[in-house]
């Protein structure tokens, strides 16, 4: 700045200060490359190296903070963290990024351990958080300034559990006045499920349990499979030992699930098969192959307004990021842009004043809406694979 | 008449206000806040956000502050200790005194720090046996320093200089996230982020889990049935009574029974409660909406209004009203992350700037005092 103020005086006053000439051209060089101005507010993304989706995660972010850097209002930046070498902690870098690096607000990611981290952060710090895990412990945490944009675990599996029931009843029920082609869950119906194992399958398994109860299916005890198990015949083999009519595949990865499905339907297992959201992304698709024809998973309807929104995000990420974006990326942009928009709105320091949220705003993910608890306001539907690609599930008689 | 009118005015001119609270507020057991004195950067705390705040046993006044460790001076201005110092981190979040030495243990962000003789000593994951850098709680039981971290709960042996680590693996704990820690005579209950309370009796090396027995989330669905949720923020015991805060409600455990309180069938005025300071069975409670002062019968709420002044309110058992007053002071800010009580003055750490709550004269001082 100052070697800026003194070459303006010198062109002023017609002395060139050759003496300073290399120091100056240093200064002007180290200006060209430096930023145009410091962001004002800053987003923390807690990314753990195990997460499956991070680069999509990441991705969605950066794109989020850049469209919102596009609106009027104090310019915006992003932090990445996530657990460093073995000694590393979650925890330690949420605090980190809302401590040392001045993150106002934090995006939780799907992980339902680093999601309460950055929670317990956020009580003592009054820090919002927008997570993205679809735990029903992560809103029972009870702090009030933080919402969870991924639709909870237990209504994507209730959406499963009802719709996949309409599609194909066992010839023993009866066709129910009541149900009028929507969705109505038999209870002669049998489902099964496979987990991670650890703290994340416990979680699962009791909100797939809970939605299995308040759908009235009966599910069979989810199976947690290891996480860093590769073999998946004999896993395959004792789910299917309860004869299920459905499964449901609510594993840590993607690229998991699609190697599981594909395991199935080379067991000659013709049920359906069913997950979360999430897994409407190319690693799944390419694990799975064309065992992936006919996977069933919910996603969220979309409104008018949330679809321009979806159309923009998608163009923008192709352009920027070469690739199509995936369900993980969606849902970081709009976290990311949902964070700025709530920073901005309520000015810095008493953010988490504003919450709970009552104002709709449009998403690429559709209508961000949320209940007093935090939870996403969503209605969803069911999507089918159709060659290669998530389609909304025509509707059966 | 009008000789008995101007003595009654004259007499209401000279009488000092305390006289008017002791007179209204006789009836509640516990100390009533008349004023507030309110300390911020010009009295050189470094920062809004205070997180904590204790007096030690020579009778100094010690805050952890978002931006360092702060002692009153008696000039009543505050001298600052940062990660510059020796802190492990500057963000503190828990103070406690070793009454026997004088040292302090500090628990921050990043790492246990003790206070001894003027000089800081940091103590962190790879430096020692802290099980996590993020400390939450520190408690002092005997001659072992508890700290509940992120990833379990720690206990330094003073004098062995040994560690230990209590935490999912070795424990009853549902998640290894403790959140808080407190002594209790022989005893150390731990608070753990989704996992209730742990009892801990470290001479018979046993634990003892109690859980929400509900196992609701949002809801205390059978008042007084244990634990009201099994996210705790705070826990604290004085007197044979365990205090536990959390998000939804706070608790009291005394003699095997549980009392819990939430703000639609009692006067708590939010439900999030995060800290819990017991002083002569009644306990000092710090949420994100003021202050409440309970013994389970009597309730005086310190709120802050909407133009910033400060109100009471006074719940008597019986009442179908509270009694409600404007006060001329206000707390600093109605979060209130921390509270020290002694029989002399309470003490508020807020998020922006430090309350020092000045008590009513009692009849007993009053009159001590003519």
């Amino acid at each position: 700045m100052n070697a800026q103020s003194n070459f303006q005086f010198s062109i002023f006053n017609f002395e060139f200060p050759f003496p300073l000439l290399p120091g100056l051209l240093l200064a002007a060089l180290t200006l060209a490359a430096a930023p145009a101005a410091e962001p004002a507010l800053l987003i923390g993304l807690l990314l753990p190296p195990e997460e499956s989706a991070a680069a999509s995660l990441r991705q969605g972010a950066e794109l989020g903070i850049l469209h919102a850097n596009d609106l009027p209002g104090p310019k915006v930046g992003l932090i990445v963290r996530g657990r460093p070498g073995q000694w590393g902690d979650d925890g330690a870098e949420a605090a980190r990024m809302v401590l040392d690096d001045g993150a106002r607000g934090l995006i939780a990611p799907p992980d339902g351990a680093a999601s309460h981290l950055s929670l317990q952060v956020a009580g003592r710090t009054a820090i919002p958080v927008v997570s993205l895990c679809g735990d029903s412990s992560v809103t029972g945490a009870g702090i009030p300034w933080m919402v969870r944009l991924a639709p909870k675990t237990s209504d994507e599996a209730r959406t499963l559990f009802g719709v996949a029931a309409v599609w194909r009843p066992p010839p023993s029920s009866q066709p129910s006045p009541q149900t009028n082609g929507g969705a109505r869950p038999s209870p002669a119906r049998r489902y099964a499920a496979v987990v991670p194992d650890g703290r994340a399958g416990r979680e699962i398994a009791r909100d797939l349990e809970a939605a299995a109860i308040a759908a009235g299916c009966r599910l069979e005890p989810p199976l947690p499979v290891a996480t860093n198990r590769s073999d998946f015949t004999q896993v395959v083999r004792e789910v299917l030992k309860s004869k299920p009519d459905s499964v449901l595949l609510w594993l840590d990865s993607p690229g998991r699930a699609g190697r599981m499905v594909a395991e199935f339907r080379r067991s000659g297992f013709k049920g359906e098969l069913a997950g979360p959201g999430r897994l409407r992304c190319a690693e799944f698709l390419q694990a799975a192959a064309e065992a992936a024809e006919g996977f069933l998973v919910p996603g969220l309807v979309l409104d008018p307004a949330s679809e321009d929104e979806l159309r923009r995000f998608t163009r923008a990420y192709r352009e920027r990021f070469r690739a199509e974006p995936d369900n993980a990326a969606a849902q970081c942009y709009d976290a990311a842009r949902l964070l700025v928009h709530v920073l901005r709105q309520a000015g810095g320091e008493t953010a988490h004043r504003a919450f709970p949220l009552t104002e709709t705003l449009p998403g690429a993910t559709g209508p961000l809406s949320f209940d007093h608890e935090g939870n996403r306001r969503s209605t969803l539907n069911l999507l089918v694979c159709r060659n290669g690609n998530f389609t909304l599930r025509p509707a059966k008689n | 008449m009008k000789t008995t009118l101007a003595s009654l005015i004259a007499m209401l001119l000279v009488t000092p206000p305390a006289m008017f609270a002791l007179d209204a507020v006789g009836d509640v057991p516990f100390p009533i806040v008349e004023r507030f004195e309110n300390f911020g950067k010009e009295s050189g705390i470094p920062a809004n956000k205070v997180h904590c705040v204790t007096k030690t046993s020579d009778g100094r006044l010690w805050i952890g502050t978002w931006d360092g460790l702060c002692v009153r001076e008696p000039n009543g201005q505050f001298r600052r200790y940062g990660p510059e110092h020796g802190l492990s981190h500057k963000m503190v979040l828990a103070i406690v005194e070793d009454p026997r030495t004088g040292d302090l243990w500090l628990g921050t962000m990043r790492g246990l720090s003790r206070f001894s003789a003027g000089k800081l000593t940091a103590f962190t994951q790879t430096s020692s046996g802290l099980p996590n850098n993020v400390v939450y709680g520190v408690a002092l039981v005997g001659d072992t320093v508890w700290a509940a971290t992120a990833a379990g709960t720690g206990a330094f042996n003073t004098k062995a200089g040994e560690w230990k680590i209590y935490d999912h693996n070795n424990t009853v704990m549902h998640e290894p996230w403790c959140y808080t820690v407190t002594g209790a005579g022989d005893l150390v209950y731990i608070g753990v982020w989704g996992g209730g309370i742990i009892e801990h009796d470290p001479k018979r090396g046993t634990f003892k889990e109690y859980r929400d027995p509900d196992k609701d989330f949002h809801f205390d669905l059978v008042p007084d049935d244990g634990p009201i949720n099994d996210i705790t923020s705070w826990l604290a015991w004085e007197d044979g009574i365990l205090w536990q805060t959390t998000y939804f409600g706070f608790s009291r455990y005394a003699k095997g029974q549980w009392q819990t309180w939430v703000e639609t069938r009692s006067p708590l005025p939010s439900n999030f409660t995060q800290f819990v300071w017991p002083h002569k069975r009644a306990a000092w409670v710090g949420s994100d909406r003021g202050v409440s002062v309970t013994d389970g019968k009597f309730w005086v709420n310190y709120l802050v209004g909407d133009k910033g002044e400060g109100l009471v309110e006074i719940h008597r058992p019986g009442a179908t009203q509270p009694e409600k007053r404007t006060m001329s002071t206000a707390l600093a800010n109605q979060f209130v992350l921390g509270i020290y009580v002694d029989d002399t003055e309470a003490w508020f750490a807020t998020s922006k700037g430090l309350s020092r709550g000045v008590f009513a004269k009692t009849k007993t001082a009053v009159a001590a005092a003519k």
